[in-house]
């Protein structure tokens, strides 16, 4: 009997302690939320060296919302700067700009759909975030789409990182993109080879286009690898720059066009 | 990796790169006025770059930092666009 009750007492003393780590590592990831959030840098540096050491999986549905909104105020604050600069405004150096960049993979590893339009916004900060859009398959197409048709008002890194993004979804034999969405995809293609656009917008534009195998799209890459006119033509004047993507054109179409990053 | 992928984007690019700071000691990092105190630049995985030849930096044009940005950002390197560092240097960094 007073074995049993020992026992009985052992098992009630490990519950509690059990539960009170389970509060305690709650109250911990709500302060850390807080924290990401906070307005002071190094109390968000310090919240994000701790978050960090979580997992994904073990996040409270708090600390993933404090991480995507975090990331979508750097998303803002790159926009808004993006703005201004064109304005010819003169831009107070940031604090902590090296914090934005830390946010991308946390969010990345979060692969829940409400982090979609965080990461559309984090594309400014190159392919990392295209990747982990392009994991979401059809559901991110309609944002990453709207990127690149409403180029205005957006930086080029935002733009041709999301037809990489595009071109992430093409190339993964594992995405599974309804007939519809890869039409789509091809007419917005040939847009973006035929228009004036940013020369980083074009290349993606053609790597993109050489692994759709589209025909259509395929002889408009052949003109530009042959033509320098062609590129002229689209804005792009100085030698080396024709020379380069020229380059580019002509060993995407020999099937070796520049492999993509894997994160 | 940083050194390869670097490397990989100098050839693509066709033009020199210049490295203003690479891999940097605590102590150095800490002297530095404007450098974030757990920086990745002290794990010898980030970079601050510019064109060759683009001195004074003011000179360094949007367009030169978009390009080269383009190459080290399918070398896998997240970066800072042109407007985030008002001193326009490009930052790369390897953190993966």
């Amino acid at each position: 009997m007073h074995r049993r009750n020992c026992v009985l007492q052992v098992r009630v003393l490990l519950a509690v302690l059990m539960l009170t780590t389970r509060i305690n590592a709650q109250v911990d990831q709500g302060q850390l939320a807080e924290r990401l959030l906070s307005e002071d840098a190094a109390e968000r540096r310090n919240a994000l060296t701790a978050v960090s050491a979580i997992e994904a999986d073990n996040m409270s549905l708090e600390l993933r919302e404090a991480l995507i909104t975090a990331l979508e105020r750097w998303n803002d604050v790159t926009a808004e700067r993006y703005e201004a600069g064109r304005r010819g405004e003169t831009l107070e150096l940031l604090e902590d700009p090296e914090g934005y960049l830390a946010f991308v993979p946390l969010v990345t590893r979060l692969r829940t759909p409400e982090a979609i339009p965080a990461l559309v916004g984090a594309l400014t900060t190159g392919l990392m975030s295209a990747q982990a859009l392009a994991e979401f398959g059809e559901q991110a197409v309609p944002a990453v789409l709207n990127v690149v048709r409403s180029p205005e008002n957006r930086s080029p890194a935002q733009v041709r990182n999301a037809v990489t993004a595009l071109r992430y979804m093409v190339e993964d034999p594992t995405t599974l993109l309804t007939l519809g969405t890869l039409e789509e995809i091809r007419r917005v293609t040939g847009q973006l080879l035929t228009g004036e656009q940013d020369l980083t917008v074009l290349v993606r534009a053609i790597d993109l286009a050489v692994v759709l195998g589209d025909p259509s799209l395929r002889q408009i890459v052949e003109s530009i690898a042959s033509d320098r006119n062609q590129l002229v033509a689209r804005g792009i004047e100085e030698p080396e720059r024709i020379e380069r993507t020229q380059q580019r054109a002509t060993e995407g179409l020999r099937g070796n066009p520049p492999s993509l990053p894997q994160f | 990796m940083l050194e390869t992928s670097l490397e990989a984007a100098r050839t693509a690019y066709g033009a020199g790169i210049y490295i203003e700071s690479g891999y940097r000691c605590p102590h150095g990092n800490a002297s530095l006025p404007d450098a974030v105190s757990d920086s990745l630049h002290m794990q010898g995985r980030a970079v601050d770059l510019f064109r060759e030849g683009v001195i004074p930096h003011s000179s360094w044009t949007e367009q030169q930092f978009a390009e080269l940005q383009e190459l080290v950002e399918m070398e896998g390197a997240t970066t800072l666009t042109y407007d985030t560092y008002t001193n326009h240097h490009l930052h790369a960094q390897w953190a993966y």
